[in-house]
């Protein structure tokens, strides 16, 4: 399979299109053809939706493929990351799926077992290369040529193992999910993170249901006193550039990632340090970063000055609470003596 | 939540026959998974899960009393439960959480 071209394929960094206006160059047509394109450039970035339902923000329409393409917001409530379950589901029930197309939950289970294969032949081949060296050495064998028989990563027929590990009787709950036609209906949708939601309405102009940021922070605060803290954070990583996501999978808060999930693995595991809430004791600290170190990612401890706020936060009065909080960072990372000497 | 699991077991990780249980406690999600979840596992066996937020707080105690539920729906004894932990992400993760102590696995 070729590799796609990811930066073709995710252009925009956020649900925002800038328009490039062409170059003026000594030329009169150049300036009247930047007048024209200046003149009637149309806002062409696209305008999502949200709605609020039992406690939890989902993108509605284009935003759901719009917001997860552009800035790799929310998550598929039956998938790892990007919506798939209806890629994954077809096929799994033997409905249509067009050709080519593969979730990326498939691409890593068919990645796994492509690796456990090559290591069981690599293992194979190391034992009868020592047999035959052992064989050698009593007189048994001659030392023949060096043959160029190391194992090589088996080519396998993505559809043939797709269909083999799918290979479970149909159940009864998955006459949930197929209309009298027979054809599947999607019952997945993007979630947004709380801190997603408001950061998208703020700065993108996301509409959700019919909250304002005044609703939204006194909804989310009502779930999690701690909100305005996290969102802080959040603010903070996601303004600088960083795609941030979820961090419960390594009990961290936050995982960054520089591109988004597609590009590279997260390189970093974010915890919220509250400043005036008690520090976890070592104990608890040498545990988390053992998990993180584990997935080969950086443990950050992030430690926030919460300031006091009161009253209303509306549109106008969170930008103020938002400067007055202060982020800082604090990297920890296990030493180990034999290892780390040059 | 228990609702938002139950959707997530059966269309997410295939299980089988899942059902919630209300106590007086708290929900309790009984399923049956398409393969075995641990690698002692004999045979594939069902499962007891309480359903978490990821900013609770948890006690011994508190999980004394799930056991004892899932024990007095079930009718009998249960050795181990699972704890859902669901983000407000949507991504849910599963713990084992055993009653009283586990042999280690050789590796």
């Amino acid at each position: 399979m070729k590799k796609q071209n990811l930066n073709a394929l995710y252009p925009h960094p956020y649900p925002y299109v800038v328009d490039v206006v062409p170059p003026v160059i000594h030329n009169p047509i150049s300036v009247l053809y930047f007048l024209c394109r200046w003149i009637f450039a149309g806002n062409t970035s696209p305008e999502y939706t949200a709605e609020y339902v039992d406690g939890v923000v989902r993108a509605v329409g284009d935003a759901r493929e719009g917001l997860w393409k552009m800035g790799f917001f929310g998550k598929g409530i039956l998938s790892r990351s990007e919506p798939s379950w209806d890629i994954r589901t077809k096929r799994r029930l033997g409905l249509h799926v067009e050709e080519g197309v593969y979730a990326p939950e498939e691409v890593t289970q068919f990645r796994r077992e492509q690796r456990q294969h090559f290591k069981a032949e690599r293992a194979k081949a190391e034992e009868e290369e020592l047999k035959r060296r052992q064989d050698i050495d009593r007189g048994l064998a001659v030392a023949d040529k060096n043959e160029d028989d190391k194992p090589v990563r088996p080519e396998f027929d993505r559809d043939a193992f797709l269909a083999k590990s799918y290979e479970m009787e149909k159940r009864t709950e998955d006459d949930e999910v197929v209309d009298s036609l027979g054809n599947l209906v999607d019952i997945e949708f993007l979630q947004l993170m709380d801190v997603e939601a408001l950061f998208l309405h703020m700065a993108f102009g996301l509409k959700v249901g019919d909250m304002d940021v005044k609703a939204m922070v006194d909804e989310f605060t009502r779930k999690d006193p701690r909100f305005l803290t996290y969102y802080a954070v959040y603010h903070h990583y996601r303004s600088l550039g960083w795609c941030v996501r979820s961090g419960i999978k390594f009990g961290a808060d936050f995982l960054l990632y520089k591109k988004g999930p597609p590009f590279t693995h997260a390189e970093f595991c974010i915890k919220v340090m509250p400043k005036d809430e008690p520090m976890p004791d070592f104990w608890w600290q040498s545990n988390l970063c053992r998990v993180i170190g584990g997935v080969k990612k950086t443990t950050v401890f992030c430690f926030v000055d919460v300031p006091k706020v009161e009253g209303v936060v509306d549109d106008a009065k969170l930008v103020e609470v938002l400067k007055q909080f202060k982020v800082r960072e604090v990297v920890y990372r296990r030493w180990i003596p034999s290892r780390n000497r040059d | 939540m228990a609702e938002q699991i139950r959707t997530n077991l059966v269309h997410q990780h295939l299980w089988s026959d899942v059902v919630i249980h209300q106590t007086k406690l708290t929900d309790l999600v009984h399923g049956t998974p398409p393969r075995t979840l641990h690698p002692d596992d004999a045979e594939i066996r069902s499962e007891w899960l309480v359903p978490a937020r990821s900013n609770d707080d948890w006690t011994i105690k508190q999980w004394d009393e799930c056991f004892r539920e899932a024990e007095g729906v079930a009718g009998k004894d249960v050795d181990r439960m699972l704890m859902a932990i669901v983000d407000n992400d949507s991504t849910i993760v599963y713990y084992f959480v055993y009653k009283g102590l586990v042999k280690p696995r050789k590796n």
